[in-house]
């Protein structure tokens, strides 16, 4: 090349490959350390659980039995405390998308008033929240006693002795009694979520369809509710979820009886990994587990990625 | 400087007399005929039930064998039951663990967790003349020894004596007398029968009972081996005696659903004349409580069978087949120096309670219930293992279901055989070698 000449660009419209933008880099270099852990106590822990439902295993023996997809069929059908567990996860869920947010809603629509003394009682009603299902279920079986519990107790004493019921021992009526037990810790937290949604609610709005003539009702359906719509949302996921999840009441409770009456499938899913040495069952239920969450968990994670 | 001077004679003094209520300075000196130690300083990883009595025993074994470090860690039942199951699929079992015996040790046998206590081992420290028989015949798994058992628990009727006494009720001898001592007892607004059926274990101790009487040791065995149908006129019996039991209200209202460690107090306050229990209740239960152990009389429940059997079963320390060898040998150690005579005898291996399964040992005699048992344990009965450690883990839940089922009337006796066997009949064909 002769002086003055200017070296050719490297190849027509490349770009100069001595400084590279490493900077897409960064976000994951501050996720990694989370994310490490969460792969090692969350994914991986799931990924084995996938891995050992298509095997036979008691959990001890050093070796396992390659079954392919027999644990699936085994519970699908042959099994029929599984089918029992589904239902009542059903039942729950349904119970508790009704209940303890129909509770929570309700208190915090009271509450919202902003009543003299209204803070205690928020703190009143918020309290079952904060116990542990385990304290949850030992209180309320002492609650449910057939002899000196409080209700039949009550009852005994308000001359209805004809409703006294040994709650937790009739299969027909156990899960039900739990239910209750459930819902009245589980009825805080919906009503503090929906006491939050009820402070951005503009009050002139209510205000001037008051004057307008609409009454308290009318005002609820039309104005309240509909503008709770991301609050309900979020509060229906949460509680979806978590029902699917349910396990310490009914452990803490019933033990997943009278004669299994009262599984979920949290609870089988324990029973036949430790108590019946059946691992390949058991984890074949978690993997039925999780793809039920899925149902709930990919719609609740998309809206609350949109906002 | 004066005032410490004239105080002196005082401190002096009260340092005295303190030390004359101090315990006595425990005999430090190891037992002999047992091997000497291994060398140097060693830990053994010990898993054990929190409510064992294990403390006194292990510092007494700290100052007979300074060089060796017993570390206990304390679980509930299940958490044991967990930790164990969770520990071996990782690799990380103690070195010594309390485990029941049957199919709640099989898994931890069979998948080579457990160090075998072969016959030698078993001379070399002893535990061949130290252990009952009873208790060593309880513990073989396919004819071999892979724990040292520590004690054997019949599980079996206890009454109340003062409440028998005051309706007149002789001690129960036949299964006639016990039916009547139920309805006599029932007539005058006692509970029979007290049990806390939420777990299902404690039902089953009475449903065991009724198969023994119904189906006869013989049969009640090849039960357990698979070797008899379920779907049997033996067995439909014993479901139908214990669903009349349930209808004549011989058990406590809602007993399904009622914690087992709710059952007990029913006796204390007289609300319930007889229970189904272990010799565990003397120690746990009635002595913690400051109650006479003489008022809760065992008796061995009257099947009307022969052999005279009782159910029960031995508890044992199991070993770890992959710890160093020098742990081995301190594992091995802990559990033979406890399985002396003389060490049994002191105050610190009182906590441990009783039955011990130790050949010729017999409790101090302010234990009724454990001297009673023991009896019966070196000689005048035979045992039998209770359901949940007799059948295989998979095949305790459908028993579980078929007893509790006929307890609440959704399936009637036949129907609960037939479901039984039916269980027996799946399990044997997905276990086809």
């Amino acid at each position: 090349m002769n002086a003055g000449e200017k070296a050719p660009l490297v190849g027509a419209g490349q770009a100069s490959p001595a400084r590279q933008d490493w900077s897409w880099l960064l976000p994951w270099a501050f996720l990694a350390p989370a994310l490490l852990i969460y792969v090692v106590v969350v994914v991986y822990p799931m990924a084995y659980s996938g891995y050992l439902s298509f095997f036979k295993w008691d959990g001890v023996a050093p070796t396992k039995q390659f079954v392919g997809l027999q644990n699936y069929f085994t519970l699908l059908f042959n099994d029929k405390v599984f089918w029992t567990a589904l239902l009542n996860n059903a039942i729950w869920l349904v119970a508790a998308l009704l209940i303890p947010t129909s509770i929570g809603l309700g208190l915090a629509l009271l509450l919202n008033k902003g009543f003299r003394g209204s803070s205690i009682y928020r703190s009143v009603f918020y309290f079952p929240a904060i116990l542990s299902l385990a304290v949850v279920g030992l209180i309320w079986n002492w609650i449910y006693l057939p002899d000196i519990g409080l209700i039949n107790q009550l009852l005994g004493g308000l001359g209805l002795q004809s409703l006294q019921h040994n709650w937790l021992s009739d299969p027909n009526l156990a899960l039900y009694a739990v239910m209750v037990a459930a819902a009245w810790n589980a009825a805080g937290l919906p009503m503090l979520l929906f006491l939050a949604g009820l402070q951005t609610i503009n009050p002139e709005i209510l205000e001037a369809a008051q004057v307008d003539g609409a009454g308290p009702v009318r005002r609820f359906l039309s104005i309240t509710f509909p503008l709770l719509r991301e609050t309900t949302l979020i509060v229906l996921a949460i509680t979806a979820i978590n029902s699917l999840k349910v396990y310490d009441i009914i452990y803490a409770m019933t033990y997943g009886g009278p004669a299994n009456s009262t599984q979920v499938l949290s609870t089988w899913m324990y029973f036949l990994t430790y108590n019946y040495n059946s691992v390949g069952q058991g984890t074949a239920i978690a993997v039925i587990l999780f793809l039920l969450t899925l149902i709930f968990a990919i719609p609740y994670i998309r809206m609350m990625g949109r906002e | 400087m004066n005032i410490i001077k004239s105080l002196l004679p005082l401190i002096l003094g009260a340092t005295v007399f303190g030390s004359s209520f101090s315990t006595p300075r425990a005999n430090a000196q190891p037992p002999e005929g047992l091997p000497k130690p291994p060398e140097g300083k060693v830990t053994v990883k010990f898993w054990a039930i929190a409510t064992q009595g294990w403390k006194d025993v292990i510092a007494e074994f700290a100052k007979a064998y300074p060089n060796i470090d017993i570390k206990w860690t304390k679980y509930s039942t299940d958490e044991l039951k967990q930790a164990l199951r969770v520990s071996s699929a990782s690799g990380k079992m103690p070195d010594m663990w309390f485990n029941w015996g049957g199919s709640l040790a099989a898994p931890y046998i069979d998948g080579g967790h457990a160090l075998e206590i072969t016959p030698e081992l078993a001379a070399k420290y002893g535990l061949d003349k130290s252990i009952s028989p009873v208790a060593l015949d309880l513990a073989r798994h396919n004819g071999k020894l892979y724990g040292v058992p520590i004690w054997v628990k019949p599980m079996t009727i206890f009454y109340k004596k003062s409440l028998f006494d005051k309706y007149g009720i002789p001690e129960p001898k036949t299964f006639a007398d016990l039916e009547k001592a139920m309805e006599t007892l029932k007539s005058k607004g006692v509970t029979p029968i007290a049990v806390g059926g939420k777990f299902s274990w404690m039902t089953m101790r009475t449903t065991d009972f009724l198969i023994e009487h119904f189906a006869g040791p013989e049969m009640h065995d090849k039960l357990f081996a698979l070797e008899a149908s379920y779907n049997s006129p033996e067995v439909v019996q014993a479901f139908a005696k214990l669903k009349e039991w349930v209808d004549k209200g011989y058990f406590n209202d809602g007993f399904i659903s009622i914690d087992p460690n709710q059952a007990l107090p029913l006796l204390y306050q007289n609300k319930a004349g007889m229970i189904f229990q272990g010799p565990w209740i003397e120690e746990e239960n009635i002595v913690k409580s400051k109650l006479d152990p003489n008022d809760y009389v065992a008796i061995i429940a009257p099947a009307d069978q022969t052999p005279v059997r009782v159910c029960g079963f031995q508890e044992q320390l199991q070993i770890s087949s992959k710890s160093p060898p020098e742990v081995q040998q301190a594992a091995l150690l802990f559990a033979a120096y406890i399985s002396q005579p003389e060490v049994a005898k002191t105050a610190a291996s009182k906590a441990l309670g009783t039955p011990r399964a130790i050949l010729g040992f017999l409790p101090a005699e302010d234990r009724p219930i454990g001297t009673t048992m023991t009896k019966w344990i070196q000689g005048e009965a035979q045992l039998y293992l209770p359901t949940d450690q007799a059948l295989p883990q998979e095949l305790v839940n459908a028993f579980f279901q078929a007893q509790d089922s006929i307890v609440l009337g959704t399936l009637t006796p036949e129907a609960a055989a037939a479901q039984m066997q039916k269980a027996v009949d799946d399990y044997k064909a997905a276990n086809k070698k």
